[in-house]
């Protein structure tokens, strides 16, 4: 070994994210798990999660509709957080098994808000939640969506039903009678309805045959309007002149005059739905002289059957009728603009729809376009940096005019929607078949690159689409719960930090994310806590749980998954052809946990542990700063300060002779903490003769 | 919002961090002020509710008698009655005098309920006309024109949309609803031929007397605003000449409340917060430092949450107390096998709480309103312990006001101009031997249907000859058959109405009759009633 004068420092700040690569930038590390970056450009253990609303005993404070908790026989979908009422309501939002629940608070635990949905375990896609004009929507791609109010009442969004036509009734002639004329049999008032011509006979005025259809569309409390009926059966005037009988002298037997002559309608409206609270009722000019488009006719505030007298003139009509659609079931949402962006509908996974700005349950049939040429099922919609994105599995379109989509990216497209989150950065982040991709200012990058062993070797593939992201604004990261290789639930968190990736694995399975949007600025997660003490399942039996991502309290779940920080393969020279020796591993820490954690060394591209030692310790030594004698359990009150955390190092005697590159890996089990600095290593080359003659020959055993 | 973490969970081997210190309490000190919401309440806390915090109640009444006496003092209300507010008869819209509201609310629904009894004037003696009651008619109705008054309630100078009594249109015609049985015939009749008769002025309302309720929800921004009952009469549109100098009508008693429902109430809690300063390098963690000025403090202060520490909203269903003592609704129809209810009894003078049957005059006396074998329509058992509004609203179904029919032209029939129907609310104090009824609540309607119910032909094909009647529904269906609103609003507390010892037996509707040119009680009109209900609701003040 060399002496100290051939001794060099090899120094490095802590590596904060993680590359699986031989030759990686030295300012990545192998592996970088439950770590999570600080401000100060150092890497700490994370902490919790913990439970959002603890298992306590108050069920005989709450009625029927709530529950204390969610049982694992119901498996979790999706959770959902926002303000509604301009912050005046709380809603937390979970569906797990057949229900959806909504957070009710202290002593009240979970209100279940609805009941018999699908709880599919083999979905191709999560459930989606958004929230527009003060209505949470809810969608799992299998039953009706549904939307939320802030009082907790659920309904289906919009309408799936075309509403039957209106009965129509309006005069009649009897062909056959000689004692009336015209229009006088059936319903038969004066009105303002006709068509008047004055030229029948070139004298006097006349009505016009004529013929007016009605139509009809459902209203619900939101807003939203059905489809329109069809047309109901023409309601018909026949031709009637104000003197018929030219021939009588009588000067005051047809003393009519032309409004004798118009009629008015009786439109028989039949019962709405349960949601319909209100029914709109349309018409159209005579179609005969004017027009075929129905106009807005009125508003009748009833769902009950009831017959309307109809009696506006054509030209009192109001607006034109919007052709309108049903509301479809469909697996993929946004907002964008006021309005609600749906998209892959069961009937044409390749369409996208708009909803009406503030109607999110109100489809025009002209609002909707194929994004993809082929028709391609639409795997994803996001609302980004103003405009509109569209995804397919392959392809990423823009529609920032809806009408006309432009193709971004061809052969990068998104596989998982609930992956789609937006960072503070202004980039937004999705996950691609081949990894994830973020889009800057419309430019698209591949940003997992360091991590593509992980994201082409170690997920399931198969699983992926069901991989749910949110973005913590508290640590910065964008995390995106992915199911590693061969498992079937999300127990992988993959973090990025907008320049570094990391890992946590928390025994947990998130099966969805979501950010809290007020002033805490928490991450949710909805999943279930692995287990491993039963060989006949892997799931906690007990309970779904909301977790508090990153929060620790004696509500928490123990997880036993270990803190990993395993560096990248270090080298003497670029390229590892120098032999070297590591004589000593200096590690800069932060003051975090009074004990010990483990430290282990690797050797030439081998993870077989070469030297291992457990008595690292992760504070540093007792000098007069106190803060290894304040620690919390030793503190005395009155006596013991509160410290700021120190730098610290520690020296490792590595002891590694003669090796072409080297790894350590410092890990410890949680609840104990590490703060990770920096490193330093005393390297010096294996010198005694040609430094490159000790390089193995070629048919060296 | 609501349920807050700490960072971690302080361990043995913590390192004492004044940044993760801070980070265990400054939470939930920031949750104080002014973010706890409805998620850290337990159900059922009931907060002490402010003073008119839920709802704030405006009540404005003018009683005025209509220049009747008893039932037998022969009075009337002829063009000389001219004590009440007239309607405009220029078609503009006129307050209803001194009963409007001006209120300043923060964001609020306006529960605005009104009414009004008004009198087209102008009874007079029909000399030579032998009939009882029908000695009457009346000097600018002439049995077929209508009064074309209209109420509207009106908000800082608007209307309110769909509070205007009457059709829109307010000049529409509406069809006579018949069918000729041949109209292509060749004789010389105006009821051949594609054309149809039409009936004008039939666009407001048409009773000679006649009492109104108006009632709509609005919502105003913070501010203050006027509400008024407004009223006007329309112009005729049929071939009669121009409303004559002394053609008017009066409005007499009348009522206008205003429920101010606030939805965004101004700020007015005190701010309230507690300090938990953070911890600074080397600060010395001592029983003062770290319980005292810090966990002691922010745990006392949400062990004993004061009003400004709650976020807007925090507190709803699951929290509040009610503040609605009650609310009832008291229904009666005829008995199983009757069609309506009898009421005769003499009318016993404005605002006199006099009970049939009078020991003085056996006909006179108010009659409570019953379903004709012994259930009487009542609201039982009031007791009120504190500041407290009542809002009671009635509603009676007057099929017919009864008299004898009697000849107006060669086709059309009234039963009589002179007959009323007289109803108003009324109650009765536990320590009262009789009930009292509520002068500003009288109301009446007059028999002031022609043409209908009189039974005399069955109707049918017209026939031209001229000669027949046509006729309307049967009398089962009632000759006025209408509603008779009634409204009033109590007031319980100090410097109000009715004081808490109030204890109210019942709050119930009274009915009576009268008849112009009284010829003897056997004359007095039968009014006819179906079913009726009694809604009391009971709104506590707070404290």
């Amino acid at each position: 070994m060399a002496g100290p004068a051939q001794q060099q420092t090899r120094r490095l700040v802590v590596p904060p994210g993680e590359a699986q690569r031989y030759y990686s930038a030295a300012s990545l590390a192998f592996k970088v798990q439950n770590f999570t970056a600080t401000p100060e450009g150092t890497i700490t253990s994370v902490l919790g999660p913990t439970a959002y609303e603890p298992l306590r005993d108050y069920s005989a404070h709450i009625g029927s509709d709530y529950v204390t908790a969610i049982y694992a026989s119901d498996t979790p979908h999706g959770i959902f957080q926002t303000n509604l009422q301009g912050g005046l309501v709380d809603m937390l939002v979970i569906r797990a098994g057949s229900k959806i629940y909504r957070h009710a608070g202290w002593y009240r635990g979970w209100e279940i808000l609805l009941t018999g949905l699908s709880s599919e375990n083999r979905p191709r896609f999560p459930d989606q939640f958004t929230v527009l004009n003060d209505l949470v929507i809810w969608t799992n791609g299998i039953d009706r969506p549904q939307a939320i109010a802030s009082d907790g009442s659920i309904a289906n969004l919009g309408f799936a039903e075309i509403p039957a036509p209106p009965d129509t009734a309006g005069p009649m002639s009897h062909l056959h009678d000689t004692a009336n004329f015209p229009n006088y049999y059936g319903y038969s008032w004066p009105g303002r309805i006709g068509t008047v011509g004055d030229v029948l006979n070139g004298q006097s005025g006349s009505l016009l045959s004529g013929a007016w259809y009605y139509y009809l569309r459902y209203e619900d409390s939101y807003g939203n309007l059905s489809a329109p009926s069809p047309a109901s059966r023409p309601t018909i005037v026949d031709t009637l002149s104000a003197s018929p009988n030219t021939g009588i002298t009588d000067a005051e037997f047809y003393d009519a005059e032309l409004a004798d002559l118009t009629r008015q309608f009786a439109v028989m409206l039949p019962e709405g739905p349960d949601e319909c609270v209100a029914m709109h009722v349309y018409r159209t000019p005579d179609t005969k002289h004017v027009s075929t488009i129905p106009r807005f006719l009125t508003r009748v505030p009833n769902k009950r059957a009831m017959t309307y007298p109809d009696n506006m003139a054509d030209s009192d009509l109001g607006s034109e009728m919007d052709s309108g659609v049903v509301v479809p079931v469909f697996r993929v949402m946004c907002t964008h603009q006021g309005r609600l962006v749906i998209a892959n509908t069961l009937e044409d996974p390749g369409i996208v729809r708009r909803s009406d700005p503030g109607f999110p349950g109100t489809f025009s049939s002209t609002e909707f376009v194929y994004p993809d040429s082929g028709g391609a099922e639409v795997t994803g919609v996001a609302s980004h940096d103003g405009a509109l994105l569209a995804f397919t599995e392959n392809s990423v379109y823009s529609l920032q005019d809806f009408s006309v989509p432009v193709p971004l990216a061809q052969g990068v497209g998104c596989v998982a929607p609930s992956s789609i989150r937006a960072m503070a950065n202004g980039a937004l982040i999705w996950l691609a078949r081949d990894g994830f991709y973020a889009m800057t200012g419309g430019a698209i990058s591949k940003v997992s690159t360091p991590i593509d062993r992980t994201v082409r070797n170690y997920l399931n593939r198969g699983r992926l689409g069901m991989s749910a992201a949110a973005y913590d604004s508290a640590s910065g990261e964008y995390r995106c719960a992915v199911p590693p290789a061969g498992e079937q639930h999300n127990t992988l968190i993959l973090c990025f930090d907008g320049a570094h990736w990391r890992r946590q694995r928390l025994d947990l399975h998130i099966a969805d994310f979501t950010a809290t949007n007020d002033w805490r600025q928490y991450l949710l997660g909805l999943g279930h806590k692995k287990i491993t003490s039963s060989a006949s399942k892997l799931w906690d039996s007990t309970r779904v749980e909301t977790y508090v991502m990153d929060r620790s309290t004696k509500h928490g779940v123990t997880t036993a998954e270990d803190i990993i920080y395993r560096s990248a393969w270090l080298r003497g020279d670029e390229l590892g052809l120098l032999p070297i020796n590591v004589r000593s591993m200096f590690v800069g820490m932060i003051d975090a946990w009074n004990d010990d954690v483990t430290i282990k060394f690797y050797r030439n591209g081998s993870w077989a542990e070469h030297v291992s030692m457990t008595d690292l310790k992760s504070i540093g030594v007792n000098d007069d700063s106190g803060v290894v004698t304040d620690v919390a359990g030793a503190a005395v009150l009155g006596t013991s300060k509160v410290h700021d955390p120190r730098l610290f190092w520690r020296q490792i005697p590595a002891g590694l002779e003669n090796v072409n590159s080297w790894a350590f890996e410092i890990s410890a089990t949680r609840p104990t903490r590490l703060h990770l600095a920096s490193f330093a290593f005393d390297i010096s080359a294996a010198t005694s003769g040609s430094v490159k003659g000790r390089i193995p020959l070629r048919s060296d055993t | 919002m609501s349920y807050i973490f700490p960072k971690r969970r302080l361990r043995d081997k913590d390192v004492l961090d004044p940044t993760e210190l801070n980070e265990d309490v400054a939470p939930a000190a920031e949750l104080y002020s002014g973010k706890l919401n409805q998620h850290n309440f337990e159900t059922g806390i009931e907060p002490t509710i402010a003073s008119e915090a839920y709802w704030k109640v405006y009540h404005q009444q003018q009683h005025q008698a209509p220049g009747w006496n008893t039932y037998n003092s022969g009075t009337r209300m002829d063009e000389d009655r001219t004590n009440g507010m007239q309607i405009p008869n220029d078609g503009s819209w006129a307050p209803v005098d001194d009963i409007t509201q001006t209120l300043t609310t923060t964001s609020s629904n306006l529960w605005i309920l009104s009414q009004a009894q008004y009198f087209w004037v102008g009874f007079q003696l029909n000399s030579g006309v032998a009939i009882p009651g029908s000695a009457v008619r009346h000097a600018h109705s002439l049995g077929t024109r209508p009064a074309r008054v209209q109420f509207a309630i009106r908000v800082n100078g608007s209307i309110v949309e769909g509070t205007t009594t009457g059709k829109s249109d307010v000049y529409e015609t509406v069809p006579q609803p018949w069918r000729p049985t041949d109209n292509s015939r060749t004789l010389s009749d105006d009821k051949a031929g594609p054309g149809s008769d039409y009936t004008e002025d039939t666009t407001a309302l048409g009773p000679e007397v006649f009492p109104v309720r108006v009632m709509a929800v609005y919502p105003v921004p913070p501010g203050t605003h006027t509400v008024e009952m407004v009223c006007r009469r329309l112009a005729r549109t049929s071939d009669v000449s121009p409303y004559a100098m002394k053609d008017r009508v009066y409005i007499y008693n009348r009522q206008l409340a205003v429920v101010d429902l606030p939805t965004y109430a101004a700020a007015a809690t005190t701010f309230s917060f507690v300090d938990a300063p953070a911890f600074e390098a080397e600060d010395v963690v001592s029983a003062e430092s770290l319980g005292t000025d810090r966990i002691d403090a922010v745990r006392e202060k949400l062990n004993s949450v004061e009003a400004g520490a709650a976020a807007r909203g925090a507190f709803n269903h699951y929290h509040l107390p009610s503040m609605m003592g009650s609310a009832t609704q008291q229904k009666t129809q005829p008995t199983s096998g009757s069609l309506s209810v009898g009421m005769k009894a003499g009318y016993p003078g404005f605002g006199q709480s006099v009970f049939y049957p009078d020991s003085s005059d056996p006909n006179m006396g108010w009659m409570q309103v019953s379903d004709g074998a012994g259930t009487y329509l009542q609201s039982d058992a009031i007791t009120i312990t504190e500041d407290s509004t009542l809002i009671v609203l009635g509603n009676v179904q007057l099929f017919d006001v009864g008299g004898t029919k009697q000849a107006v032209d060669s086709l059309a029939f009234k039963k009589a101009y002179g007959a009323y129907a007289c109803f108003c609310l009324g109650y009765k104090k536990s320590g009262d031997a009789a009930p009292t009824i509520a002068r500003a609540t009288e109301s009446y309607i007059n028999s002031f249907n022609t043409s209908w119910g009189d039974l005399a032909i069955n109707p049918g094909s017209y026939d031209i000859s001229g000669s027949d009647e046509y006729t309307g529904p049967a009398l089962s269906n009632g000759a006025e058959c209408v509603n008779v609103p009634l409204m009033w609003v109590m007031k319980f507390g100090q410097g109000e109405t009715f004081s808490f010892s109030d204890a109210l037996d019942y709050i119930t509707i009274f009915g009576s009759s009268r008849i112009d040119g009284f010829h003897s009680a056997a004359n007095l009109p039968d009014v006819e009633i179906g079913r009726a209900n009694l809604i009391v609701l009971h709104l506590k003040k707070g404290s």
